[in-house]
């Protein structure tokens, strides 16, 4: 029994550092994606120094308030075997999300999971439906819709005042302006993020006995996280980077600017008031409210497919997560928790295969948009 | 605890204000005082001789104003994001 534990816990570890690095590889697109459309940065550069700011930003702020699926779920329900097949849930539904170069809320997706396996462990009761509706559902309406006007806002205040400007200032400037905000944004993203999964660690080790209830972070947790977020980052996931730089909309230097800066103001406003509002959703809203801002085209049906993806988030995660955790219980012991592991490991694998059929790299991730993904065929603007 | 819950309001309209008149005012307000720097410098001249020597310092210090003032700005929010509840 005490064998079983610690082989859930050892997975759990590795699991939450791999949810970190998809975490990171995911929503490095948040930071990144207009700074590199605009050719502000080179791709490796750009993800790069978002790579540093998250891992800055994971250490920056160390009050680990953020247990994940508090107020979610009952915190009596929560047992090592919940959270492995949640973290299951969340790493699932970023791959498929990554493959299909969707954003999507890694947090949501790991709450789903949490969720998800919840339902399984103690039925609908332990699921805080109050604390869903208002932690996550709302959010992800508002989340867009507030940094959309922000960012319409500001893109008009941008083009206007520069006018008048040099193509030389102006250009200095709204690269200047790009790094800097896009810069805050991973800061953000590391503070607020990795610190998520520095709670799930915590409350497993807690679980397990093998940390004090009330106990802080230990070290080596804060660092086997910051260092899976900066790396994930680093890696980048440029599936997304292109469907968010390049799939929205066709932007300019100032609406970059004016899209990551209001950004920035949502997420550091929300996360000191409280509010969880999600990256991934700000940073699309933001993008699409640059392009409204300058009477730019805007893609739609991406945008549309986006907003599809976030409605299916928290369902589909749940749905992977009360299957692992299903799976873990039907099969029992070290053998169950080990056969998930496989699996989650082989679905991951797959993906990763069929994923270099048609490879985005640092080299295309600014090609020409297509409505395929292929060279030609481009998709119609609608204004 | 049920009943406690249930009788929170899903959305504290307060702080979704409060969210909203801060984005605005660092979002909007900090693009604008930044972009106010560009065409500052580029009034200026930056590099150009020819231009009239008091024109330029004027606007040069308009420039550096404007984004010291963002830095300010960004120092704020960074404080305010580290003070979280």
């Amino acid at each position: 029994m005490q064998t079983s534990s610690s082989l859930t816990l050892g997975l759990v570890v590795i699991l939450s550092v791999g949810f970190d690095f998809t975490n990171g590889f995911h929503d490095s697109a948040n930071a990144m994606a207009t700074t590199i459309a605009t050719g502000s940065l080179r791709p490796k550069v750009a993800v790069g120094i978002s790579a540093v700011a998250n891992l800055v930003g994971a250490f920056l702020s160390l009050a680990v308030a953020a247990t994940i699926a508090k107020g979610i779920v009952s915190q009596d329900s929560v047992t090592i075997t919940v959270v492995f097949a949640g973290l299951v849930g969340g790493i699932a539904w970023n791959v498929g999300t990554w493959y299909l170069g969707m954003p999507s809320s890694s947090s949501h997706a790991l709450i789903g999971g949490v969720i998800g396996a919840t339902l399984v462990h103690a039925g609908t009761s332990a699921v805080l439906w109050h604390g869903v509706a208002s932690k996550v559902l709302i959010p992800a309406v508002l989340a867009p819709v507030v940094a959309a006007a922000v960012a319409a806002a500001a893109t008009f205040a941008a083009y206007r005042l520069t006018r008048r400007a040099s193509a030389a200032s102006a250009g200095l400037g709204f690269r200047v302006g790009q790094i800097g905000t896009a810069t805050l944004v991973s800061l953000a993203h590391g503070t607020n993020d990795a610190q998520k999964t520095m709670g799930v660690l915590t409350l497993a080790l807690v679980a397990n006995g093998s940390l004090a209830h009330g106990a802080g972070t230990p070290t080596w947790v804060v660092l086997i996280c910051a260092v899976a977020m900066a790396v994930g980052t680093y890696v980048g996931g440029w599936r997304i980077i292109r469907t968010m730089g390049r799939g929205l909309i066709e932007i300019e230097p100032p609406q970059g600017l004016a899209s990551q800066a209001a950004s920035a103001a949502v997420i550091l406003s929300s996360s000191h008031l409280g509010l969880p509002l999600s990256t991934t959703q700000v940073v699309s809203g933001s993008i699409v409210g640059s392009g409204l801002g300058h009477a730019r085209p805007v893609r739609w049906r991406v945008f549309g497919h986006m907003v599809v993806t976030w409605l299916c988030t928290l369902p589909g995660a749940a749905t992977v997560g009360a299957a692992a955790y299903a799976l873990t219980a039907a099969i029992g012991g070290r053998v169950g928790t080990s056969v998930v592991a496989v699996v989650l490991g082989l679905f991951c694998g797959l993906v990763f295969v069929r994923s270099r059929r048609q490879p985005v790299t640092p080299g295309n991730v600014n090609d020409p948009w297509t409505a395929s993904g292929g060279p030609t065929d481009d998709e119609q603007l609608v204004a | 605890m049920a009943i406690s819950a249930a009788a929170t309001p899903l959305l504290d309209a307060g702080a979704m204000v409060r969210v909203l008149a801060l984005s605005i005012g660092f979002g909007v307000g900090g693009v604008a005082v930044f972009c106010l720097g560009i065409w500052a410098l580029s009034g200026s001249g930056y590099g150009d001789p020819t231009r009239a020597t008091s024109r330029r310092a004027l606007l040069l210090v308009v420039a550096i104003s404007c984004w010291a003032l963002t830095l300010v700005a960004i120092g704020l929010g960074l404080w305010a994001m580290l003070q979280k509840p």
